[in-house]
């Protein structure tokens, strides 16, 4: 994206103050990402304020040709959380529920409960199923802009997605739908 | 499969970024060196010609270093 362009030149001529409207237009995103790639409890806004420190420093070292600047950030925020789920993880299995009753007075409760669970079983997934699917369905990108992320085909990016779409769906399954 | 709940989830699962998040990145970035005082090395580091040269540089020192060891003995 140009507006990018002109932003990284303008920080790599010392106006630092620029570095702003690349925070201000990927902080959501990237927030999201960091959010749901790093374990339940971790320190999601200081992890995605360290990617952008280190996306600071490191920016002499972007070529747009290489790569869009999103897809360069992402790739950044990615091996970040990859490091800090494996610093911080420890391996537990998560049970998860055999039925959700939302039919209950406290559906809202339950709800909440259900979508907790689903947070347990994303936590749960493989680093690389987790990870494209975030990319794929939260942040909205392209399989080939995942695939370019992830270091993988495009084949690759879409097997790693259903799979771990199966697995959450199958949640759901259980869940018996409310009569409204 | 109840892809209302579903979505719901996916929905809440983007995240929001607090009013003062930005403001706290830029206090950050300003106790950073400027980026004309840490780019050299970086650039450096990420050219392949400068990796390239960087690893012949130290073949080099390491093949000075061997026949250091071994002129050694012939040398006696």
């Amino acid at each position: 994206m140009n507006e990018d362009l002109d932003a990284i030149q303008r920080v790599l001529a010392d106006d630092v103050e620029s570095f702003r409207r690349l925070v201000e237009r990927y902080q959501r995103p990237l927030l999201t990402l960091v959010r749901n790639l790093t374990p339940l409890g971790t320190d999601h806004e200081g992890v995605a304020q360290d990617v952008f420190l280190a996306v600071f420093r490191c920016l002499a070292s972007f070529d747009p040709k290489q790569s869009a600047f999103s897809t360069w950030l992402f790739t950044i925020a990615r091996n970040r959380c990859r490091n800090e789920l494996a610093r911080r993880r420890p391996v537990v299995g998560v049970e998860l529920p055999d039925v959700v009753d939302l039919r209950s007075p406290e559906r809202a409760a339950s709800e909440a409960e259900l979508f907790r669970q689903l947070d347990a079983a994303l936590d749960a997934l493989p680093f690389d199923q987790r990870s494209a699917f975030v990319l794929a369905q939260l942040q909205g990108l392209s399989y080939e802009e995942v695939g370019r992320i992830e270091g993988v085909g495009v084949g690759t990016v879409k097997s790693r997605i259903a799979r771990a779409r199966e697995k959450l769906r199958n949640l759901l399954h259980h869940v018996t739908e409310p009569h409204s | 499969m109840n892809d209302k709940l579903y979505n719901l989830w996916i929905q809440r699962a983007r995240a929001e970024a607090p009013d003062d998040f930005a403001d706290r990145v830029m206090d950050a970035v300003r106790r950073e060196p400027l980026p004309s005082q840490q780019g050299g090395p970086v650039l450096l580091l990420s050219s392949p010609a400068a990796s390239v040269a960087a690893c012949v540089l130290a073949g080099l020192a390491c093949l000075y270093r061997m026949a250091a060891v071994i002129a050694v003995f012939f040398a006696q």
